[in-house]
């Protein structure tokens, strides 16, 4: 133990773990992982996932790191010295490789450490299938350090650390892409596609596979430093392939899958939550309530508000009916996770929105987008009384939808009340079902 | 003059630098899409002054130190021609395939990443130098270069459109605080 701490002192580990642990908790206080339900300190999920994610730098800095550790007997000159001692070198080399190994593990422990501080006390649903993932990229690390000590014994020039970290960025940037891309070859880099939903998962057997492969290369990395013989270094590695290629996911569908437990609903007093997301029912009662209230001015009100728990986001044109006993919400699609919580007010206002119907396109917006606007405009004006722009679109469509709206809402002002009612139930239950135009049933045809 | 010269440069590794630098720019010229790309571009600086970074300390101090010469305006020579080999061949890869970044984005990549080497040459020693810039580098691929926050800008200079006051202040600084210190007070022991 005593050699392990000089070594801990000697060797890059120190500094290795420090960069590493900066790093990634920058880049993740930072980049785009604090956004959205999907935020690296919001689920257990996400957060290992995105600081997978973040492997994407930590990684190829521990390979230069570690190749940097692996010039060091050669260009210290004493290869021949402690050639020439009895002693086994996989028995001298352990040490040091143990030493890089503490430094990085312990930098990517103190990363999670960050992040789980703060996810302890943003939701409420723990379980275990994030552990999996989370191993794997400390598995990865350690294995590319160690790889990178072996490279830098083979090749032992002052260029061999920076172009293998150079090298190892440019292999890690091919990751960063869409979920799916590059399948089945982007499931042997260490990096994860960044969290799209907090309803999907890595399964566990992809994360198997993974880990065969890393300790592929942690193998190889110190059978390389260890061995006399090099080429047999080489064997562990074309072996953890063997094995892995063959089972690696082919489709997005079989990388990442659908966490039924985390989008179970939890129905109190009308208002049903995913599993996930039960930590935000303190904040949410009083606007479902509200919601409710409003809504019962309605021929066939809704009787409850539940969330959409949707394992993929973005993809659809356009959305699934819903039915219309319900206002449904999604948490993510007015950007209710923020740094600064939205009040009860605004919650309210944004499910009103359409007579608490949800909008019909998803990441493909047409340009009669304006119509379902101003459809949704009116209804929700019917129902608290006061006519105001829709709170989501009001930046990029304000001027285009003033018109039609200011036309809809005198349209149906005109009309008897219990006439108006029976309008605006029957544009709720189109843009509810999607299938057709909200605006021309709620003005009978006239707009 | 000469022989000191060639001597120096065989002890700084300066033709296996060259090659790799070299064989960088070709293989980032290969890779660019056709109308260029900042990232790619910062990249090919951060690999141009990486390996020029590798050169920027010799085997051993003490003997440096037992030189009947100064070696500060030697040290900024030795960073000044490298930077400049690096953006000369950035340049000239760049006349003759098609460019993938403006020469005034070349220029000014080449200057804030050289003197990021070379304070990383001061901090870390020059075998680990490269850290900085490849790092610095790889941060521009994950934090979106479009948001207002001063410090996302700030991490993003090196991917900025030429013509940004911020990203030429920092290039700037970064350039002249990592040649002064380095000639100054070279390499960490």
């Amino acid at each position: 133990m005593r050699i392990l701490g000089i070594e801990v002192k000697r060797s890059t580990a120190l500094v290795l773990g420090a960069l590493i642990a900066v790093v990634m908790v920058g880049m993740l206080f930072w980049g785009p992982s604090t956004k959205s339900s999907t935020a690296w300190n919001r689920q257990w999920t996400t957060l290992a996932e995105w600081i997978r994610f973040m492997l994407a730098f930590s990684w190829p800095l521990a390979l230069g790191a570690g190749a940097l550790q692996g010039l060091r007997d050669r260009r210290s000159g004493v290869e021949e010295l402690f050639g020439s001692t009895p002693r086994p070198r996989a028995q001298r080399v352990g040490w040091t490789l143990g030493a890089v190994a503490v430094g990085v593990v312990v930098a990517y422990a103190v990363v999670f450490a960050v992040g789980a501080v703060q996810v302890v006390s943003a939701t409420d649903y723990f379980h275990w299938g994030w552990l999996p993932a989370a191993l794997v990229g400390a598995l990865a690390l350690v294995g590319v350090a160690w790889l990178g000590v072996g490279l830098g014994r083979l090749v032992p020039s002052p260029l061999t650390p920076p172009v293998l970290a150079v090298a190892g960025l440019a292999l890690t940037s091919l990751g960063v892409g869409r979920p799916g891309d590059g399948l089945p070859w982007t499931a042997l880099l260490p990096t994860l596609p960044f969290p799209r939903s907090v309803f999907a998962a890595v399964p566990g057997p992809v994360s198997a596979v993974q880990a065969v492969w890393f300790v592929g290369i942690a193998l190889t990395g110190f059978l390389l430093v260890a061995l006399r013989r090099r080429w047999l270094g080489a064997l562990p590695v074309l072996v953890a392939a063997a094995v892995a290629v063959p089972l690696l996911p082919a489709t997005a569908e079989e990388a990442v899958k659908a966490d039924p437990v985390a989008a179970e609903l939890i129905c109190v007093e009308q208002l049903c939550l995913t599993r996930a997301h039960e930590h935000e029912r303190a904040a949410l009662t009083g606007p479902a309530r509200e919601v409710l209230r409003l809504m019962a001015k309605l021929p066939s009100p809704p009787t409850s508000v539940r969330e959409v728990g949707l394992e993929e986001r973005g993809e659809r044109d356009l959305r699934l009916p819903e039915s219309t006993d319900a206002v449904w919400v999604d948490l993510d699609e007015f950007t209710y996770f923020r740094r600064t919580p939205l009040t009860a007010d605004q919650v309210t206002t944004y499910w009103l929105a359409g007579a608490g119907t949800r909008t019909c396109y998803g990441d493909h917006i047409p340009r009669t987008v304006t119509r379902e606007v101003a459809a949704r405009t009116v209804m929700t004006g019917w129902l608290t009384g006061r006519l105001e722009p829709l709170p989501v679109y009001r930046l990029w469509l304000g001027e285009e939808t003033d018109g039609l709206v200011a036309d809809a809402w005198e349209h149906l002002r005109a009309l008897p009340e219990p006439e108006q009612a029976a309008r605006v139930q029957a544009a709720r239950e189109v843009q509810a079902a999607c299938s057709g135009d909200p605006l021309t049933t709620l003005t009978g045809g006239a707009l | 003059m000469t022989r000191w010269l060639v001597l120096h440069a065989r002890s700084r590794l300066v033709p296996a630098s060259a090659a790799a630098v070299v064989g960088g720019v070709v293989g980032l010229v290969a890779l660019a899409p056709p109308h260029g790309s900042p990232q790619l571009a910062a990249f090919g600086a951060a690999i141009g002054v990486a390996a020029v970074a590798t050169g920027l300390g010799s085997h051993d101090l003490e003997l440096d130190r037992t030189a009947a010469f100064g070696w500060p305006p030697r040290r900024a020579a030795h960073l000044l021609l490298g930077g400049t080999l690096v953006l000369a061949l950035l340049l000239v890869a760049g006349r003759v395939a098609d460019p993938i970044a403006t020469d005034a984005f070349l220029l000014r990549d080449v200057v804030g990443l050289g003197g990021l080497v070379a304070l990383g040459a001061l901090l870390f020693g020059p075998r680990a130098a490269w850290a900085l810039p490849v790092g610095w580098t790889g941060v521009t691929l994950v934090v979106p270069r479009g948001d207002e926050h001063w410090l996302s800008r700030l991490l993003t200079w090196p991917v900025q459109p030429p013509g940004t006051t911020s990203a030429t202040v920092t290039a700037v600084v970064l350039g002249c605080t990592g040649l002064l210190a380095y000639s100054w007070f070279g390499c960490r022991r």
